[in-house]
Order: structure tokens, then C-alpha cells, then sequence
């Protein structure tokens, strides 16, 4: 008994001599920094946005493609949309619900590389005109186009492409759907939320211009020669915009319902467009750690987990959103007041980075 | 054989002991991440999941604080460890209660504790020399929110660098990294406040208490600059006030808050923890008073009475407002010192100006009119000008570079709207601070630079489109873009190059480039209008060289003047420059034509025997006068044209090199340009007549083109002419020195200009030999059939032309 009690022990030794001391990101982190290669793997990023911007053509071009076949639809009635509705409920029906979809499936495309397009001052613009413009009541950032439909209309500056699709597809802003009909698609005497008849001659005019924008962004997003600074400069410009994205959650469907003044952000989300543009900030940060370890290893640890830790907050209440939990504008704003904070420490903590590394950061 | 066992077994397990690896330590910046995100966690949770969950989280919490954390904070901030102590077993009460406005109120509370403690520690670390443990905790602080112009400040983490590298001493750095972080601190503060303010007027209790805890833990980093500033009663009123705002925030008792936080506001009213440098403080009333004049300015665009025309114009003046606010809210403190009650007027005037404003930009009519926004404008700026310091009366030029920036940011605003009107109009306008703000002393420094920054505004250098290009092409922002991430940079090397001391030989050799060059071009038409008044009519010369006199002399006198009207001159400059040009071509042009008639006219006149003595003696007396006056008036305009710009360049460089260094290099500029005279006017005389002459003809045209070319470019630059550019790519170089600008405007004139002066030529060979030859024809063709008829006087000979009397019988 005593010799297998001395064995137990001598065993139990060994396993405490070998587990070492607390689990700490600092120890194990500083041993793989020696080996990390010190250079940004700028190539990455590019990869990733050329990648996310293949999807979002493909998406694009596949909205326009039943744009097209809508607007068809409609001209064959003459734009009667109660009579198209009635005679031709099922293919209506399917073409609205197949762009919808695409629309969700367009959006977490570009939503995922919006941190490098919105945050690289070279093709910043893009943002402006995909997803973040204003209309004309907004000079200062409004978008510059205007969308010419086939039927010889004009809309100057009417806002954003995302704006502009979302809002026609779902029926929430009045303007950009089908008069004098209501849209039952599915014929049951009531219509809710997400049966919406578009205006099919506006609509075929976004979904060209979208496209056509989509695939400039894919041309310039190869032309675009990623560096540090670009590559820091979009993680100090995007990561503090969590205040804005929060309020628009705020503001929008999911938390004030029918109150909603945000006519946008009813496909999907704002919890998931933020969760996607951390996500895509953490891959660019992932990118470019090496280089900010060089200079400070510590300072690429602390933000490195600082952003992780945000962007997992963000995919977290998500999650929770989408498994039904209901969040109150007081706890919209207590979260997105928390989501803030930490973003402006994180982007302060890139600029001292910056600063250690002789970059620097752009407009 | 038990004995023997146990002691292996001691020693063994000795061993294994001393083998395993010590637990690594937990870097500050980890633990405190820790704690304050365990503490989030669990409210959180409480909104999620339940209390019990969320207890886990602030166990948690509690438990990660010790270590290093701790043990620093107990020796250099031990009343923060206290705080924090305290702050953590409320946040554990609070859970228990399941009362998330508590818990909310226990982190604010933790969170200004551990800042707290790590400015203490920070400090003292580099004030100790250890750059390491000062690095180390350094990462545990807030950062102000950045803005357009105020990005997370890196003073701090670039002292305890070079503390690091040895580049810096102790006691200096503590200085810089205290100043950063007090800094951020107090805009910290102010942040908080606003929170709590925002989060009241929504009902969120809980959101409310957390920042105005928080906001007292600011103070309280803030406390002893407050405490060398007020005193310590003030210190402890205003702690108290604090106080009072996280109770009442925790209570919920809003009118508690409000009282607390109108006490809170009086205790704060012109404080600032990290006082400006003098020359921080100089910078930010030029922006004031700059960002202030320019209210009115564009206000006065944007509305015709009181209704809005253009809508862009008041958003400007808008930002110029708001600009103007934020630069005196950060003077306000110095200002009150000075004058209390003049401070005051300002601040109302401000506040007032602001909203008027305002209020164009959100209804269309019935707003103030121009007048009225003129006159509070004037009232403000004489107020300033009562209390400001002398020292912050001079002109900078990053005053100038920020505004270049605001009116940029503009341009690019109205080109993504589409508006290019707009978009030119803003170009102008910073084209405009820079010409006549950081320019003039960048040609001193550093010309090449200058001329890239020019070009970049107007047609195109280091590799890019210029602006005026781009916007008279309608590019897109995207395009935009290149070219203006061109310019922050290059603006950003001059604004660096301003603000180095240069070495005296390049201010010498720079302001000897200058002079020269702009007195080449002065010497330049003197010696092609001089050249031909050789021999009798040598005498012409001296109104030229009377009128070059008299230009050198005003010159001077301009320098003079220059010293206390600087401001006003620069600002008319371009606009003067571009009269005093237009006289010059107009000058130069009836000269050119008189010249081209006169070389040839005296000897066709010869032939009108009984007119010719009169006409001569009319002419010396009659045509001598309008040509002495015109001749006089050529040679002051030539030199005094270029000498304007000069003096006011040379201006410039004296502020910042000295008077002795700028008047070596003017004098060294100016014995090259009279060596260059000299040899021209040397030159003159060897040249064969003949050759002489079409040299001559060759300059004057040359000059002449040059000078329009550069004129109508000046004038594009004051908005007199338009711009459309050509698809040209030209050398900024060409502008410079040839005045060649791809712009139909300044092609065409310079074109029409040639035209003048070859049809002058052609003119004068039609009227002093074709037509004279032919008339000669068709009398000899007459001839036969008058006999005896005294004959027609004959052909003037070519190459015997009478020039300057000579052929005078």
C-alpha cells in the first residue's frame, strides 16, 4: 500500500512539474512571437477582399438578373401590379422572394470586408455609394449618383445601394414600391411583414447601377496595393463606429419594432452587419499583428484580445437576438455604449502602435 | 527503510517543486481587462441570463485583482486600491441584490480607481527612469475620442520611448507623458458627463450612474492640478460636487443630479488640467480668430437676406462656427484670466453666432441677415483683440494649415455631392490660405516643395492629377482621392519644413534664388526695350531706366510697409499682383507697337521734306513726352511688379531667418542680377545692328508671353478668369519660368499675345516697305506717261533703316 501510494504521489509530481504555471497569454504569446514572422501579411487582407468582393458581384448580378425579369413580368401587365399580382401570384411571389434572399446573402458579403473598404481612404468612396451614403438631405454625405430608371425617372442622391434595394424589396419606404396595390403575395387576405410588391421600373434601375458598382469595386479592389498604413488606418477608422451602428440597431426594427425610424436593417440585423465588420477587422488585425509585435508585443497582445473580445461581444447578442431574445432600447444603448468604449480604446491602442512603427495613419 | 523512503519522497518533491516553472505575471493592461470585462460580463448577464450567473462573473472580478496590479497600486496609489477594493464589493452586493443601477455605478467606480491608480504608477515609473515598467502600465489608460483633428495623442508613448533609447531625461518625459494623459483625462471627463447627461434624458438609470461614477473617478485623477490651480478648498468643493452627482445618478433622483451637475459645470468652468504651451496656446487663438473671420465670409455667400441661397455656403459657416467655439473653449481659461467680464461677452457672442447659424442651416428663410452676422462678428473680434496677448495676435502658420485642411475636407464633400461649383469655389479658397499664409515663407525653405504643393492644387505633381484638373473634369471622389492624400502629405512636409529652424546658408541661398529669379525677369524686358536706343536716341534710355528706378524704390518702401501691413497686403496680394500685371502687359504692348513702328515709321517720314523738321521737332517735343511717360511707366511696372511679390516673400522668411540672413541673400540675389544686366546690356552693343534688333524683337515677344501667361494665371487664381484645362501634360517648371499653364485661357492669351506682336511686325513692314513698294510700282508704271513730273522719292533702303535719329538728314 505504501509503495503504490508513493508511486500516486511521484505521479502526481510529475504532472504538477509538468503543467507549468497559470495559463497566460503573455507567456505563451511572447514564446511564439520570437518565431512570428515580423512582416504584415498585407496579401491576406487583399485576398480576402477580392474574395468577399467575387461574392458580392456574383450576388449583384444574380439580383439584377431577376430585377430584369420582374421589371419583364411588370411590363407585360403594363405595370398593373393588382392585375399582375393576380394572375401571376406564384411567379411574383417567387421572384420577390428570390431577391431577398440574394439581398441577404449580398449583404454579409460586403458587410465582411466593409472594415477594409470603408477604412482604406482609396476606396472609401465605395462605402459611401454601397452602404453607408446618405440621400440629398445630407449633403455632406450623401451619395453622388443618381439612378436614371428605364421609364425615364430620376432619383438624385436617393441614398445608398443597400438602402436603396432593402428598403424596395421590403416595402418599408413608399417611394420605391408599386402603387395602388396591396401586396398580398401570399393571397391570404393580410399582409405582413416582408409581402412587399416593388416599383419594378426603380428597382431594375438599382439593381444595374448596384451591379455595375460592384463589379468597379472588384476592379479597383485588385488595382489596390495593400500597406501598413492602409491596413492601420481602416482598423483606426472603423473600429470607433460602433456608437453609429449601434444607434441605427437602436433605432431600427428589431428593437423599436413598428416604431422603427430606421426604414432600413430589416433583411437582416445591424447586430449582424457588426458582427461581420469586426470579424473583418480581426482578420485584417490578424494581418498585420506580426508587424505591431515587432515593435511592442505586448501592445499586439492587449489589442489583439481587445478586438477578439469585441467582436465576440457583438457575434454574441446576435446569436441572442436570433434565438429570440428582445433587447430594449435601454439595453441597446447600455451595450452599444460598452461596444463603444472598448473600440476607442482599441483604436487608440492602434494609433500609439502606429506611432511605435513610424506609420502614418491616413485621413 | 521507511525513513529512507520519506526522505526521497521529500526530496523529490522538492525537486519537482523547484522544477515547475514560476506562474507567469500578469501584465497590468491583462488584469485590468479582466476585471472590468468580468464586471460588464456580469451586467450582461443580469439583462440575459439571472443574478447567479452574473455572481460568477464578479467573483471573477475580485478575483483577478492582485498581483502586480495590486501590489503597484498599494505602494504608489494606495487610496485608488482602497476605491478599488470598495468598488468590487459593491459590484458583489449588487449582484446579490440583482441591482444592475448598482452594479453599474461599482464599475464606473472600479474603472476611475484602476485609471487612477495606473496614472500614479505610470508616473512614477518614469520618473524613476524605468522605461519598461513605465511602458508596461502605460497600456492601462484612456485615450480621448478621436475627431478629424484630434486623434488618441501619442506624446505619451513616444517619451517613454525615448526614455527607453536615453534621447530623453526623467524629469522631461514625466512632463510630456503627464501633460498627454492629463489631457486625456479631462476630455475623458467631459465625455462622461455627456453620457450620464445623454443617458438621463433617456430613462437609463443604469447607464447614467456608470458614467457619472466614472466621471468622479476621472476627477479625482484630475484632482491635483485642480488642487494647484484653485487651492484645496476649491478642490474639495468641487470633489464634493462629484460626489453629490454619482449619488444622486445612483438614486435616481434627477433633480438631485441636476442641482450636483450645475456644480459640477461651475467647478470645471475653465479649467484645464493640462495647460497649452505657449506656443499651443498661440496656435489655437489664430484658429479662433481665423475660423471666426471666416463666419460672415461664407455666411455672406449662402443667403440673400433673410432667406438661404445656397445651402453649402452656410454649412461652412457652420463648421467655421464650431471651430471657433472649440478653439475658445480650450483659450476660455487663459482668456479669464486676463479679463473676466470681456470673457464672458465673448462666450455669449459665440454661443450666439453659433446658433444664428445654425439656424440657417435648418430653415430657408427668415434667418439673420449678413449684416447681422457682420456686426456680432465685428463685436466678438474686437473683444478678442482687447484680451489677447500679444504674443497670440501673430499669424502662424498651422492656424493656416488647419484651415487648408477644413476647406479641402469641403472640396471633397461637394465633389461626392456632385457639386462642383462648390468644389472649386473650396479650392480657391485653400489655394488661397496657403498662398498667402504658409507659402510665402516655404519659398524661403524650400521651393521645390512649393511648387509641388502649387501643382498638386492646380494641374499635377509627384506623379498625380492636380485638383483644378480633376474637378474640371467632374472625377469622382474615388479619383479625387490619390491626389489629395498627395497633398496632406506634401502639406504635411511643408508644415513639418515650417516648423524646423534652417540652417543660415539655405536662408541665404534661397532668398538669393528669389530676388534673382524675379529680377532676371525684370532685367530681361528692360534689356529688350533699352537695346535699341543707341546714338542719338541713347537718351531714351533714361526714362526706362528712371521708371526701373523708381520701381526698385517703391519696392523698398513696400518692404517697409510691409512690416506692419503685412496682413493687409497679403491679403490683396494676388489681386494686386495681378493689376500691376495688367498695367505691365499694357504697357509693354503699346511699346512693342510703337517700337516696331518707330524703328521703321522715322524713315518713311523722311520723305515728307517740308513736314519732316516739324514732325521731328513735334515729335521730340509732342511724342517724347507720351513716350518718356509711357517708357517710365514700363520700367517702374517691370520692376516693381516682380519686386511686390519678393518683398513679400522676403517678409516672410525674415520673421522666421532673421533680418541680417535675408539681407545677405537679397544682396547676393541682386549682385547676380545686376552682373546679368551688365552683361546683357554689354552684349547689346557688340551685336551687329541688324542682329541686335531681331534679338531684340525676339525678347520682347518672349517677355511679353511669358508675362501674359503668368498674369492670366494669377487672375484665374483670384477668380477673374476661368480655368479649363488642357489635356496637356506640362511641367510645373514651364509655369514658373516660361508662364506655360495648360489652360485654354492662358494658352489663348499668350497666343493672341504673339499674334499682337508678329502682326506688329508685319504691320510695320506693310506700312515702312510693302506699301511704299508698291505705290513706287505703280508710279514708275506712271512714269512714261508723265514726263518731266519731279520723280517719286525713292525706296528706303533695307538694312539702313534710321534707328534713333541716325538717318536724319
Amino acid at each position: 500500500m505504501p509503495r503504490t501510494a508513493l508511486l500516486a504521489l511521484l505521479a502526481c509530481v510529475a504532472l504538477v512539474a509538468g503543467c507549468g504555471g497559470e495559463d497566460d497569454d503573455g507567456a505563451t504569446s511572447a514564446a511564439t512571437a520570437t518565431t512570428a514572422a515580423a512582416e504584415a501579411d498585407l496579401g491576406a487582407i487583399k485576398e480576402y477582399l477580392l474574395e468577399h468582393a467575387d461574392r458580392l458581384v456574383a450576388e449583384t448580378e444574380s439580383l439584377q438578373r431577376d430585377a430584369e425579369a420582374y421589371h419583364a413580368l411588370a411590363e407585360r401587365y403594363d405595370f398593373d401590379y393588382a392585375r399582375m399580382l393576380a394572375d401571376d401570384r406564384e411567379q411574383v411571389t417567387q421572384l420577390i422572394d428570390r431577391m431577398q434572399r440574394t439581398f441577404q446573402a449580398a449583404n454579409p458579403a460586403y458587410e465582411e470586408m466593409e472594415g477594409v473598404v470603408a477604412g482604406v481612404p482609396a476606396l472609401a468612396d465605395y462605402d459611401v455609394q454601397i452602404d453607408a451614403g446618405a440621400d440629398g438631405s445630407d449633403p455632406e454625405n450623401a451619395v453622388a449618383f443618381t439612378i436614371e430608371t428605364p421609364a425615364g425617372r430620376t432619383f438624385e442622391q436617393p441614398g445608398n445601394f443597400f438602402f436603396l434595394a432593402e428598403t424596395s424589396l421590403w416595402g418599408t419606404e413608399e417611394r420605391f414600391v408599386a402603387e395602388g396595390v396591396e401586396p398580398d403575395l401570399d393571397g391570404d387576405g393580410e399582409v405582413t411583414f416582408g409581402e412587399a410588391l416593388p416599383d419594378a421600373d426603380f428597382l431594375v434601375a438599382v439593381a444595374r447601377d448596384f451591379h455595375a458598382t460592384a463589379q468597379d469595386l472588384r476592379e479597383d479592389a485588385e488595382a489596390w496595393e495593400p500597406n501598413e498604413a492602409d491596413a492601420l488606418t481602416a482598423l483606426v477608422v472603423m473600429t470607433p463606429t460602433m456608437s453609429e451602428y449601434f444607434a441605427a440597431w437602436k433605432n431600427s426594427r428589431a428593437i423599436a419594432g413598428e416604431d422603427a425610424t430606421e426604414s432600413g436593417f430589416v433583411a437582416a440585423s445591424r447586430l449582424q452587419d457588426i458582427a461581420d465588420i469586426l470579424g473583418g477587422l480581426v482578420l485584417v488585425y490578424d494581418n498585420v499583428r506580426p508587424l505591431i509585435a515587432q515593435a511592442d508585443e505586448a501592445q499586439a497582445q492587449q489589442t489583439g484580445r481587445s478586438l477578439q473580445e469585441l467582436h465576440d461581444f457583438a457575434a454574441r447578442l446576435r446569436d441572442e437576438e436570433a434565438d429570440g431574445k428582445r433587447f430594449t432600447a435601454q439595453d441597446a444603448d447600455t451595450l452599444g455604449s460598452e461596444a463603444q468604449d472598448r473600440a476607442e480604446a482599441i483604436a487608440g491602442q492602434i494609433t500609439q502602435a502606429a506611432e511605435q512603427l513610424g506609420i502614418e495613419l491616413q485621413a | 527503510m521507511r525513513r529512507a523512503a520519506a526522505l526521497v519522497l521529500t526530496l523529490v518533491l522538492g525537486a519537482a517543486v523547484a522544477a515547475a516553472p514560476a506562474p507567469a505575471a500578469v501584465a497590468p493592461w491583462q488584469a485590468f481587462d479582466t476585471i472590468d470585462h468580468r464586471l460588464f460580463d456580469a451586467q450582461t448577464e443580469l439583462i440575459l441570463t439571472d443574478a447567479g450567473v452574473a455572481a460568477r462573473d464578479v467573483r471573477a472580478a475580485r478575483a483577478a485583482y492582485g498581483g502586480d496590479l495590486r501590489a503597484a497600486l498599494q505602494e504608489h496609489a494606495p487610496a485608488a486600491d482602497r476605491a478599488a477594493r470598495r468598488a468590487l464589493r459593491r459590484a458583489q452586493a449588487a449582484v446579490a441584490a440583482d441591482d444592475d443601477l448598482a452594479l453599474a455605478a461599482a464599475r464606473g467606480d472600479l474603472r476611475g480607481a484602476l485609471y487612477r491608480g495606473s496614472y500614479a504608477v505610470t508616473l512614477a515609473a518614469v520618473r524613476a527612469g524605468d522605461a519598461q515598467t513605465a511602458a508596461a502600465w502605460l497600456k492601462l489608460r484612456e485615450f480621448r475620442t478621436a475627431t478629424r483633428f484630434t486623434r488618441p495623442g501619442v506624446d505619451a508613448t513616444r517619451a517613454v520611448r525615448d526614455l527607453a533609447r536615453g534621447e530623453t531625461t526623467p524629469p522631461e518625459a514625466a512632463l510630456i507623458v503627464e501633460k498627454d494623459l492629463l489631457d486625456a483625462y479631462q476630455a475623458r471627463l467631459r465625455e462622461h458627463l455627456a453620457d450620464a447627461d445623454a443617458a438621463g434624458e433617456k430613462g437609463n438609470d443604469a447607464r447614467r450612474g456608470e458614467a457619472a461614477a466614472h466621471a468622479a473617478g476621472s476627477f479625482a485623477i484630475l484632482a491635483d492640478r485642480y488642487e494647484e490651480e484653485r487651492g484645496a478648498q476649491e478642490r474639495a468643493r468641487a470633489t464634493e460636487a462629484f460626489a453629490r452627482l454619482r449619488a444622486a445618478a445612483i438614486a435616481a433622483d434627477d433633480d438631485a443630479y441636476a442641482a450636483a451637475r450645475a456644480d459640477v459645470d461651475a467647478a470645471l468652468e475653465g479649467f484645464t488640467a493640462a495647460p497649452f504651451t505657449p506656443e499651443e496656446a498661440a496656435r489655437r487663438a489664430q484658429q479662433l480668430t481665423r475660423f471666426l473671420a471666416l463666419v460672415p465670409v461664407e455666411y455672406e455667400r449662402g443667403v440673400d437676406g433673410d432667406r438661404v441661397t445656397l445651402d453649402f455656403e452656410i454649412q461652412e459657416a457652420i463648421a467655421f462656427a464650431g471651430g471657433a467655439q472649440a478653439a475658445f473653449g480650450d483659450l476660455r481659461d487663459q482668456l479669464a484670466d486676463r479679463d473676466p467680464r470681456a470673457t464672458e461677452q465673448i462666450a455669449t457672442g459665440l454661443a450666439e453666432l453659433e446658433a444664428i447659424v445654425k439656424r440657417a442651416g435648418e430653415q430657408p428663410t427668415g434667418v439673420a441677415t449678413e449684416d447681422d452676422v457682420q456686426a456680432r462678428t465685428d463685436r466678438i473680434e474686437a473683444l478678442l483683440d482687447a484680451t489677447y496677448p500679444e504674443a497670440w495676435k501673430a499669424s502662424t502658420d498651422d492656424s493656416d494649415f488647419d484651415l487648408i485642411q477644413i476647406t479641402l475636407d469641403r472640396m471633397e464633400a461637394a465633389i461626392g455631392a456632385g457639386q462642383y461649383g462648390q468644389a472649386e469655389q473650396a479650392r480657391l479658397e485653400a489655394y488661397a490660405f496657403f498662398e498667402f499664409g504658409p507659402e510665402r515663407r516655404l519659398q524661403g525653405f524650400d521651393p521645390a516643395l512649393t511648387n509641388e504643393v502649387e501643382g498638386l492644387i492646380w494641374f499635377g505633381a509627384r506623379g498625380e492629377e492636380g485638383l483644378a484638373q480633376l474637378i474640371a473634369d467632374h472625377a469622382t471622389r474615388r479619383d479625387v482621392r490619390p491626389t489629395r492624400l498627395a497633398l496632406d502629405q506634401a502639406l504635411g512636409d511643408a508644415q513639418a519644413t515650417l516648423g524646423d529652424s534652417t540652417s543660415r546658408a539655405t536662408v541665404v541661398t534661397n532668398a538669393a534664388i528669389i530676388v534673382f529669379r524675379e529680377g532676371l525677369e525684370a532685367v530681361l524686358i528692360l534689356a529688350a526695350i533699352t537695346a535699341s536706343f543707341a546714338g542719338a536716341r541713347r537718351r531714351e534710355r533714361r526714362p526706362v531706366l528712371i521708371g526701373a528706378g523708381l520701381g526698385l524704390l517703391v519696392s523698398v518702401v513696400t518692404w517697409i510697409a510691409a512690416q506692419t501691413l503685412l496682413e493687409s497686403l497679403a491679403q490683396y496680394g494676388e489681386k494686386l499682383e495681378a493689376i500691376v500685371g495688367l498695367v505691365a502687359i499694357g504697357v509693354l504692348l503699346l511699346i512693342t507697337n510703337w517700337f516696331f513702328h518707330k524703328v521703321y515709321w522715322t524713315g518713311w517720314i523722311s520723305s515728307f521734306h517740308k513736314r519732316r523738321k516739324r514732325i521731328l521737332q513735334g515729335d521730340r517735343f509732342m511724342f517724347f513726352s507720351a513716350q518718356a511717360v509711357g517708357l517710365c511707366l514700363l520700367g517702374l511696372t517691370s520692376v516693381y511688379r516682380e519686386g511686390f511679390e519678393t518683398v513679400l516673400f522676403l517678409q516672410s522668411l525674415e520673421l522666421s531667418a532673421g533680418t541680417v540672413a535675408v539681407l545677405e541673400g537679397t544682396a547676393l540675389g541682386l549682385a547676380l542680377t545686376l552682373g546679368v544686366a551688365l552683361a546683357t546690356f554689354a552684349l547689346q552693343r557688340k551685336l551687329p545692328y541688324k542682329k541686335m534688333l531681331i534679338v531684340t524683337g525676339v525678347m520682347i515677344g518672349a517677355v511679353l508671353v511669358m508675362m501674359v501667361g503668368q498674369t492670366v494665371r494669377t487672375m484665374q487664381g483670384t477668380g477673374w478668369v476661368p480655368i479649363t484645362p488642357l489635356d496637356v501634360d506640362i511641367p510645373y517648371w514651364a509655369g514658373q519660368w516660361l508662364g506655360v499653364y495648360p489652360t485654354w485661357e492662358t494658352i489663348g492669351a499668350q497666343v493672341a499675345a504673339m499674334a499682337f506682336v508678329i502682326g506688329s511686325y508685319f504691320l510695320a513692314e506693310e506700312i515702312r516697305i510693302k506699301r511704299p513698294r508698291r505705290r513706287a510700282r505703280r508710279a514708275a508704271a506712271a512714269a512714261p506717261a508723265t514726263a518731266g513730273e519731279t520723280p517719286p522719292p525713292a525706296e528706303p533702303e533695307a538694312g539702313r533703316e534710321p534707328i534713333g535719329g541716325r538717318a536724319h538728314p
